[in-house]
Parts: C-alpha cells; structure tokens; sequence
C-alpha cells in the first residue's frame, strides 16, 4: 500500500512561484487548478495547501499540515516551535530598522517608538539589546509611519529598498537576516521521519536534466 | 450580569460536561484499574502550594502559572505540573532508604494558554512514577506501563520515541546554564548546524543495533559511548518482548524539563500535533524537596485523545432509556429490571 502522501503548506504570494520552481526542478511538480487551494504533485508524495503567508505556521502548529515552508520572520512573530528541516536558497531577505533621510537620532533616554509588522521580533531585539521599545503595530505600508509622523522608526523587511528610498526613508542598521526555510511539526516528523528525510534529500538535491 | 465573562472561561482551565466528563471518568477509571493491578498507589497532590519551592523548576514556563498571595502573604502557585507537586509531597512523606514504592495519579493541571491556542488540551494529567527505582529495570517497567495504556486506549499507531538526558549531559559536560538551554532547544528541533561535530550522533533514529553500532564511532569519549550503549541496551530489551514497533530510538529526545538525569521519552500519535505523553528519569528531583531518591516517571496529557478512543459497547448514561409502566411504582419496578440486564433507565 502507497503510504499517505506528506502534507505541507505553501505561502500564497511572493514565495510562492520561487517554491514551485525549486521543487518542480527536483522532480517534484505540482499545479493549482483554478482557485483550488489543495493540490498533489506528480508523484504523489506531496499534498499541498496553500494558506495565507501569517497563518501558515498556525496550520503546521496544529498539524494539519505536517510540513511548511515560509520565512524565519513569519515562524519566530507565531512563537511556535518547529523541527528545522532545511534552509532554502531563494527568498532570503533583511529584517532592518529604517528612518527618514533627515530624521534626528534620538538619544534621549527612555523609549524608542518603532512601528512595525514584526511586534514580537522587535520587542525581542531590542530588549536584548537593553533598549526599552514602545511598539507601534500596523498591517502593512509601514513606510508611512516616519512619513506621516506616527513614529519615528520603523522595523520591516526590505528587499531592495527601493519602497523605502520612493518615500524618503533610509536603512539605519540591518537587525537579522531572513531565510526561507522548510520545517515540520515535532510530532508529525517523529512519525514520518523515513519519508521526510527522503523528501529532504530529494529537494537537497542538483535539478534534474530535463 | 456581565456578559463578556458569562461566555468566557478565564485562561487555563476547561469545562467537560455530560458525555465529555462521563468519557473522561471511564478512561481515567480503565486507567486506574490498570495501575491497580501493576501494583501502583494512588497519590493526590495539593492543587495550590508555595510559589518559592517551585520557582527554581518553571525555567521558561514560569511565565504560564498561576500565581496567588494567600492571608498571610505567601506567593502560591496553582498546580501547573504534577511531576513537581508530586516530588515535593512525597518528599515530605517518605524518609531516606525507604523502600521502592510505585504511585499514581489522575487530575487537573492549572496553566496558562494562549487564547488562541485551544488544541492542546493540556488540562488533565494522568501519569505514574517509580520512586526509589534504580537502573535499567525501573526505566523499562515505566515504559511497559506506558506500553500498556497505549494499548488500553486502543492507540495501536502510537511511538515512543526513546532518548537519554545523560548522553545529551556526557556530550557536553560544561555549559553554562543558558547554553545548556539553547543547546537542549537546538537538538530536539534539529538545527543541527548549532550543535557541532556531534550531530551526526544525536540525530539518529532507529533501533537497537543501529544505535548500538554508532557507540562505536571514532572520537566520542567514554562517558557518551556508556550512554549510548544504555539507551541500546534498554531498546535492545523492548525488542527482545516483541515491541520492536512501538518503540524507537531517537536521540533528539533530551527532555523538555531541567530535571532530567537520565533516560526520557515522548509519544506521538497521528493527526496530534504534539507529544501525548513524556517521561523520563530524574534521579536528583526528590532531593530538593529533601529526600534522596532516584525516581522515573511519564505523564499522559488524556485531553489530546479522549476523542479517539472506542469504548466499546459501553452505554452512555444520556443514551439510558426511560422505564415504562402506568404508575410511578411500575416505572420503579421495570427500571430495576433493566438495569439488572445491564441497561441504563431512568424514572
């Protein structure tokens, strides 16, 4: 009997085509028919879902989906805990902490202000660091914070930097950098450990000749 | 009234009732019997004690108990761990060179969850220790007993991934109490760059003789090689009684707790997402509540499978059938009549 094929939850978005590329290069080829949002691959290892980028840990935290891939900063804002399979080598980014062009540092004691996405990451940073933080959370376009004078600072990932620069800001200091990794519930991989090093192996793997 | 909170049950603790509850009380009472007849005795730990004994044992969890000052100022804290309240009761009750003696227990534990993370089910504990037990024997009876309620609850998939504390402590003898830490985290999540030469050691997983084969691998000191060969020893055992499946050498296993000292292990079972069960030796835990004796223990978090579990042809009270009859001393007498075939019947 064909053993159950291995559950693992995509990001929808931009890591998404990236992951198809790396795995289909490695024999492991899936499609999503339209506005499906569960898929097999070709061979039948893989049973896919597709989840939002933020939920996706949730999903692997409560094992309904065994395997997951997404960024270190998507895991470490959960506070779940995962077995660390393999790092991926695409989607890499910069956790960094940005400001306007002509802001004025500010070296008064007490709190630095941050808006940002990343609230449990930045809080974790700093207090490390012994600088108390007051945290300002906001969903998306973080850019404006500094811009419209909601705070000073702000905390976010950046690619490029071209988002920051088309709004005046500039990068102060880089905090951490992000990988893409694929990781796996503790207890699903306890279980499954023979078939998940398999697949580990597989995708550590050259690409095949097509 | 205030509705908010008539809906709301405050963080930490679970309401069961009727086919819920009565499912839980079969189990817990299947469970017991089968404790019974190993030989182990009930114990019931208090559900509140002084904060300050516990403190140095919480490490990272300290931040999911519940704190309380009693009338005379006292820091307590609610049960959040029955291993620990356990120890500490026994402690009391038990003096130095005291016979081997095998305990039990079923009840609730009081911790903090997220509200968003309703799954685990961690509320209720039901576990069994060895106190005074020495060696390899104590470790496998523990894990028989675990064996047994596994196949009691009818949990045929269930593994019990087997690892040891003390390899984990011969492989890295000095560390300071934060490294031990991050490195105990690193090995049991597997991010194998951060532990050095040593993890092709401790992410094996297999049987016995694989594990027995790696003690032979060039460069690892006499203290580990010991550990090592235990551990296989123990599996070697288990395989001997035929339960080469149920069990599995895993060396990623190194305890979730400061106080273990020697072996530990978990359960999986599919479609959980986390451990059903842990265990392992703690042979330096009693005598910091003033008794020195090695001990072994697991504890079932009944919670995560009550769902699961067939209770056979079992009646539910709420399916009891109401007795017929014109009067009420006909209902009486046809009530008695079924529940003596063995029926459940109301008046």
């Amino acid at each position: 009997m064909k053993p159950e094929p291995l559950t693992l939850a995509l990001p929808k978005g931009r890591l998404f085509d990236k992951v198809q590329e790396h795995f289909g290069q490695r024999g492991l080829r899936f499609d999503f028919g339209d506005r499906k949002l569960t898929a097999l691959d070709e061979t039948g290892t893989l049973k896919i879902i597709l989840v939002k980028n933020a939920d996706l840990p949730t999903y692997v935290h409560h094992g309904i989906a065994g395997l997951g891939v997404c960024g270190d900063d998507v895991v470490y804002e959960s506070g779940h805990e995962f077995t660390h399979l393999l790092p991926l080598a695409f989607g890499s980014t910069k956790m960094a902490l940005a400001a306007r062009k002509d802001h004025i540092r500010d070296e008064s004691p007490g709190h630095l202000t941050i808006a940002t996405k990343f609230t449990r990451f930045t809080r974790d940073y700093f207090h490390g660091l012994g600088i108390p933080v007051k945290i300002i959370r906001l969903d998306g376009s973080v850019e404006l914070a500094p811009v419209l004078g909601l705070a000073p600072y702000i905390v976010d990932l950046v690619e490029t930097g071209s988002t920051l620069k088309a709004n005046g800001l500039e990068v102060l200091e880089t905090l951490k950098t992000i990988g893409v990794n694929l990781f796996a519930n503790t207890a699903y991989f306890k279980l499954r450990y023979q078939e998940i090093g398999r697949l580990v192996d597989t995708l550590k793997g050259a690409e095949l000749k097509k | 009234m205030n509705d908010a909170q008539l809906y709301k049950l405050p963080q930490g603790t679970e309401r069961l009732v009727l086919d819920e509850a009565f499912r839980r009380q079969v189990l817990t009472h299947r469970v017991q019997n089968l404790f019974t007849s190993w030989g182990y005795q009930p114990v019931q730990t208090p559900v509140f004690d002084f904060y300050d004994l516990y403190a140095p044992f919480l490490g990272t969890k300290s931040d999911t108990v519940y704190r309380l000052v009693d009338r005379e100022g006292d820091l307590l804290v609610l049960r959040s761990d029955i291993t620990l309240f356990l120890a500490r009761s026994m402690g009391v009750v038990l003096s130095e060179g005291h016979a081997p003696l095998r305990v039990c227990y079923a009840d609730t534990i009081l911790r903090h969850q997220h509200l968003e993370d309703i799954s685990a089910n961690e509320f209720y504990q039901i576990g069994a220790e060895f106190i005074g037990s020495k060696g390899p024997d104590g470790d496998l009876e523990l894990l028989l007993l675990l064996d047994e309620i596994l196949n009691l609850l009818r949990l045929k998939d269930a593994r019990i991934h087997l690892g040891s504390r003390a390899l984990f402590d011969a492989a890295f003898p000095a560390l300071s109490p934060a490294e031990r830490r991050g490195l105990l985290e690193a090995v049991s999540l597997r991010r194998w760059s951060e532990v050095g030469p040593l993890a092709s050691v401790f992410s094996y997983q297999g049987n016995a003789a694989g594990a027995q084969a790696l003690s032979s691998v060039s460069g690892l000191t006499p203290a580990v090689r010991d550990e090592l060969l235990a551990l296989a020893d123990r599996a070697t055992t288990l395989e001997t009684l035929g339960l080469g499946d149920r069990f599995r050498v895993d060396l990623s296993e190194v305890g979730r707790h400061d106080y273990y000292t020697g072996l530990v292990f978990q359960v999986y079972q599919p479609g959980l997402g986390d451990a059903l069960a842990t265990g392992g030796r703690y042979d330096k835990l009693f005598s910091q509540f003033g008794l020195d004796s090695p001990s072994v223990g697991f504890s079932l978090h009944l919670g995560k499978v009550e769902k699961l579990v067939d209770l056979g042809d079992l009646a539910a009270p709420s399916a009891a059938a109401s007795a017929p009859g014109a009067t009420f001393v006909e209902k009486v007498t046809n009530a008695r009549k079924l529940r003596a075939q063995g029926r459940n019947a109301t008046l």
